[in-house]
């Protein structure tokens, strides 16, 4: 087990590299640099030693690739400059915003995998009844629904027509944000999150664990003359439950990038709408931050997800990891 | 339905996909509406009239109008032609893009197909609507560049798919055959290998078209995508914003309708080519393995 994990962490490193180059080239390959960024129209009117001290300061008279090196190396002490708009620290300022996403995300995931495990499995069992046919559609339908949009119908619905949850933000203004005002304002966010992501989810766990009951070993479960309950729940649903995981892992960075747009619409001060007013700033140091931490964020899941496949399935322990992934598509 | 004989062609299974047909339906409705366009619509999509913001749906305004008096009907059908054309260019072009980034590298294979793969990884594990926003707010806004930026950004699920396969076919004996027989490395690779890979990019590539129109909307509702006065179903959404705490449900309602109903037609006519081109899963109900991959890479949305 240890050897697995080692071995995942090693295969980590490239990947986060990769991350750490798009965050950087990514920003600096925009048209108009940083100190235009900075200083907008500005910029024009001072005087060219002027320009040439504050392109200086900001380090963009040195070669891309040492500009590159020196945030790396600052990124790798915690270090990720100071933010253009209000000359904050970078790090401190996605720290402030952080718990705030991962309150989000973790509800949202976890209402979504139990919801799609149970209506995904109950699918699965029953197959070709009418409970089938309707999760199948619903799966679709909401597979196909924008979650930006739901947001706003949802916003509509029960915080404009209806007046029961808060509409925006995580505690009342003016309130003393006791528990009960943060959960009601939790509410909507998460639901909207969790419905957004579940179609793809319920027509995975579904087909995952018809394809464990079409086995052999199904048969000579049955054959055993075992009830359709030890079945179910000591052989199949544990099964059935690893190429989930798996794709869980997989499409974990889809999970994030989604709670980032949930949060644009909810005015809910997380990373993603950080992200997000970073980029309509043209704010770079955080928008790099915010980008490299994504990204750190989606190694770890993968990471997590596959460590937690591992020990539920000894088979891939031997395996490398990319016949796991090829076996998957 | 056919007769389930041994002998289906291609389109008599897709046309045994009920909710295949339906989809093939409303897109054809929805692209001849897009098209003739100016034929339907009775009211400017652009010019504002202030002497009818935010009117409820009535005769006139069949959809009501937005919050600068424009008619919610015209620039729902003027949209249809942004959010159709942006999901076909962004998808023939990642496709592309997926395709021969997938073929070099399996057909390089060893180290260079190690480095190419960590690449896709790397890209990949960064939330697609993360990388978009960051490329759109940073570039050139517009139509171009929105279909430009969510190719970039949406070809590395095709690249590893392509990849995956192409490793696969090339095992297959009559790949072997061909280079015994002595087909050129272009033969191979061209008239063999990747022909034998496309029916599952196909599928890939029609749910991408769904994905996509959904980032355009994102990113116009977000106000990093078409310029704000264009008609498109982001812009509408977020225009839409501003008016719902007024309770002016009609302008968030209509244009989300339209994407909803879209990308739903889109990921029918998807499941049906499936079946389709797997003519196991079209006799059997499925092939589990298939669903497996399918459901894989059904999983690239952006919601």
């Amino acid at each position: 087990m240890l050897g697995f994990i080692v071995r995942r962490l090693l295969v980590s490193i490239p990947v986060l590299f990769v991350v750490s180059l798009c965050a950087f080239f990514l920003i600096h390959s925009a048209h108009g640099d940083p100190a235009m960024a900075m200083y907008g129209s500005q910029l024009e009117k001072m005087r060219a030693e002027d320009q040439a001290r504050i392109r200086t300061n900001l380090g963009l008279d040195q070669p891309i690739i040492i500009q590159y090196g020196k945030w790396l190396g600052g990124a790798l002490r915690g270090e990720l400059g100071r933010s253009y708009m209000d000359g904050r620290d970078v790090g401190e300022v996605i720290m402030s915003r952080l718990p705030n996403t991962l309150i989000l995300n973790t509800a949202a995931m976890g209402l979504m995998l139990g919801l799609a495990t149970v209506i995904g499995m109950t699918a699965a069992v029953r197959q070709y009844s009418w409970f089938d046919y309707i999760s199948t559609f619903l799966a679709f339908l909401f597979y196909s629904i924008p979650s930006f949009w739901l947001a706003l119908i949802s916003i509509l619905v029960f915080s404009v027509s209806l007046g029961w949850l808060p509409s925006a933000g995580i505690s009342s203004i003016g309130g003393e944000g006791g528990l009960m005002d943060r959960l009601e304002h939790l509410v909507l966010p998460v639901f909207v999150l969790a419905v957004s992501h579940i179609g793809s989810y319920i027509r995975f766990v579904r087909s995952s664990l018809l394809e464990v009951l079409s086995q052999d070993y199904m048969l000579l479960a049955r054959a055993k003359g075992l009830t359709s309950r030890q079945i179910y729940f000591t052989h199949a649903f544990r099964n059935a439950l690893i190429p989930v995981v798996t794709y869980v892992g997989m499409s974990f960075a889809s999970l994030i990038g989604g709670g980032y747009l949930i949060e644009a619409v909810f005015a809910y001060p997380g990373l993603g709408q950080l992200t997000i007013y970073s980029a309509a700033t043209r704010d770079y140091p955080l928008l790099m931050g915010a980008v490299l931490l994504t990204g750190v964020f989606v190694v770890i899941g993968n990471l997590l997800a596959d460590i937690l496949c591992a020990w539920l399935d000894p088979r891939l322990k031997l395996e490398g990891s990319e016949r796991r992934i090829a076996a998957h598509g | 339905m056919v007769e389930r004989a041994a002998m289906t062609t291609f389109w008599q299974r897709f046309f045994c996909h009920r909710l295949g047909n339906v989809g093939l339906v409303f897109l054809t409705i929805c692209i001849l509406a897009a098209v003739c366009a100016p034929l339907l619509t009775a009211f400017s999509a652009v010019d504002t009239n202030l002497a009818a913001v935010r009117q409820a749906p009535t005769y006139e305004h069949w959809l009501g109008t937005d919050e600068l008096g424009r008619d919610i009907w015209s620039r729902l059908v003027y949209g249809a032609r942004v959010s159709l054309l942006v999901g076909v260019a962004s998808v023939v072009l990642s496709t592309t893009i997926g395709l021969g980034f997938g073929v070099v590298s399996g057909y390089l294979g060893g180290l260079a197909d190690n480095i190419l793969m960590r690449i896709v990884d790397g890209l990949l594990s960064l939330p697609s609507l993360v990388l978009v926003i960051a490329l759109q707010a940073l570039g050139n806004q517009g139509l171009i560049s929105v279909v430009l930026v969510i190719a970039c950004t949406t070809w590395m699920q095709t690249a590893r798919l392509v990849r995956t396969e192409f490793l696969s076919v090339k095992q297959r004996p009559f790949v072997k055959a061909a280079a015994v027989a002595g087909a050129s490395d272009w033969a191979l690779v061209f008239r063999h290998t990747l022909p034998n890979c496309l029916a599952s990019v196909v599928v890939l590539a029609t749910l991408n078209v769904g994905h996509a129109i959904i980032t355009e909307a994102a990113l116009s509702f977000l106000g990093m995508g078409i310029p704000p006065h264009q008609p498109s179903w982001g812009n509408m959404l977020m225009g839409g914003q501003r008016s719902i705490l007024a309770g002016a449900w009609w302008i968030t309602m209509f244009p989300g309708l339209m994407i909803v109903a879209t990308v739903l037609a889109v990921n029918f006519v998807g499941d049906a080519i499936r079946d389709a081109l797997d003519p196991l899963r079209f006799y059997h109900g499925s092939t589990p393995k298939k669903t497996t991959k399918a459901a894989v890479t059904a999983g690239n949305e952006v919601n």
